[in-house]
């Protein structure tokens, strides 16, 4: 014990993720989440009052690292499948369907995912192409993923999860695409192969030009981490990445209007997705 | 038809140029925006570029994602008080956008966003003076609280006032409240001013010492 972590204290910081995110805090769990982290950086930083602790997170975290501590205290930083179901559902049932209509049969539509994590946002996409069927009998479809982190990528790659990956997707899709065995669930292997998984780095941008152009761009919860000049490279480096008329989604908390103001929001049912214009 | 998994080779196969003056042609010239994208990221790396894509900004006539993208090649970077100057000047540009891409790379500079703010603080256009208290209120510069506070002393304006003041809750000290309880007096008869200041002076508290 010893850092003092008021109700006022709790609500500065609120304002300032606030403004800086648009995340808002309202309720008290996320007070009592923070204070625990504060009171574990106080002692690992040396930083004796929240004053300090302040100071430090709005001048002195140049790398951001506190910064991004400090929201994956208050946010849910798990991957799982089917997490944020309505996109997968408004790719399927809507945006891939308008992306078809202006894309030549023999060409193949491209998903990107990035970060990929350990794997479970570009295979929740393929199981509901798989599931929705009509789209993926007519045309090809390619999904890339990526990851700066070369453990996730192994992991991804070797498609095995565990029970709390798979709370969200029903039992019988459950059945259909993983074989259990004991604790842990292996994808099915024709799925894992037919995603490409690589190594990159979003912030190169010769890495990230050598994937090709994509149609629809999945980046969740990643540019929410990074500071303000960061977060419009990368937008427009998915910028450049997409083909005309192409979609980003981005994670329930993060607005590209925050960051560029170069696509046009569309709302697909509940999900918002970010439009690129036509060449 | 089915999910493929290709073997990915997508080549650049544009051409690398040698000069800032021929990244800037390969720019202009350009049909595809990713080409010119690629040009203005070659530019970038030569010698005077910051003056030259900033002169892209100045243009005026340049769309909108090619200006963004140079907005963010030039806020990753910590630019000389040459270039910096030139941005403060184009926040009193009629365009928006444009003005809003200064005030993004602004905030980001540490170097020498000192010398030439000091010279601007006290700007004479209302608007300017309000986009120097953004800038100041979201950058790292270790004195942004004391030139709010220098604004905030001699200004008449309660937009600009309000602006501070929003910023000083942020990142003021408890002796800044003094100059708040007398700007709350400057602007008696405004709600808002009342509300603002009194939530500003919490936030303050809240820091303790």
């Amino acid at each position: 014990m010893g850092f003092s972590f008021s109700w006022e204290h709790f609500l500065k910081l609120r304002d300032y993720i606030y403004r800086k995110t648009g995340i808002y805090l309202a309720e008290e769990k996320h007070y009592n989440k923070i204070a625990k982290l504060l009171e574990k950086r106080g002692a690992s930083h040396n930083l004796k009052t929240f004053r300090q602790y302040f100071t430090y997170l709005r001048f002195e975290d140049k790398d951001g690292s506190l910064f991004q501590e400090l929201i994956n205290s208050v946010t849910v930083n798990e991957t799982y499948f089917f997490r944020e179901n309505y996109q997968f559902e408004a790719l399927v049932y809507q945006v891939l369907k308008k992306v078809a209509k202006h894309t030549p049969i023999e060409r193949a539509i491209r998903i990107l995912s990035a970060p990929v994590s350990t794997g479970e946002e570009p295979y929740s996409i393929a199981i509901h192409i798989l599931e929705e069927g009509n789209i993926v009998a007519q045309r090809d479809i390619e999904i890339v993923g990526i990851d700066i982190d070369s453990h996730c990528i192994e992991k991804a790659k070797r498609a095995v999860f565990n029970q709390r990956s798979l709370h969200a997707m029903p039992e019988k899709i459950v059945k259909k695409y993983f074989t259990q065995r004991g604790d842990i669930f292996e994808l099915s292997r024709d799925i894992a192969e037919a995603i490409h998984l690589e190594v990159a780095n979003v912030f190169d941008k010769e890495q990230m030009r050598k994937l090709g152009k994509f149609d629809i761009i999945f980046s969740r919860n990643m540019l929410i981490y990074f500071d303000e000049a960061s977060k419009k490279e990368v937008a427009m480096t998915f910028y450049d990445m997409l083909r005309p008329n192409g979609f980003i989604f981005l994670g329930h908390a993060e607005y590209m209007s925050r960051i560029v103001s170069v696509f046009t929001p569309c709302k697909f049912s509940q999900a918002l997705a970010y439009q690129k214009e036509s060449s | 038809m089915a999910l493929v998994n290709r073997t990915l080779q997508y080549e650049n196969n544009f051409t690398k140029p040698k000069s800032a003056r021929e990244c800037l042609d390969n720019f202009l010239q350009a049909k595809e925006v990713e080409q010119k994208h690629y040009a203005l990221e070659q530019l970038q790396k030569q010698e005077g570029a910051d003056l030259v894509l900033l002169s892209i900004l100045i243009d005026g006539e340049v769309d909108p994602k090619h200006t963004s993208f140079v907005a963010s090649l030039l806020a990753k970077k910590q630019l000389e008080a040459s270039v910096i100057e030139g941005l403060f000047s184009l926040l009193e540009f009629e365009n928006a956008h444009i003005r809003n891409l200064c005030i993004e790379i602004l905030q980001n500079q540490e170097s020498h966003l000192e010398e030439v703010l000091e010279k601007h603080l006290y700007h004479t256009d209302t608007d300017v003076r309000i986009f120097i208290a953004n800038i100041l209120g979201n950058s790292r510069l270790k004195n942004a609280r004391e030139y709010l506070l220098k604004l905030l002393e001699k200004e008449r304006d309660i937009n600009v006032c309000m602006t501070c003041v929003d910023y000083l809750a942020e990142i003021g000290e408890i002796e800044d409240i003094a100059l708040l309880v007398a700007v709350q007096d400057r602007f008696a008869n405004d709600f808002y001013t009342q509300f603002a200041i009194k939530k500003a002076i919490r936030g303050i508290e809240a820091n303790g010492v």
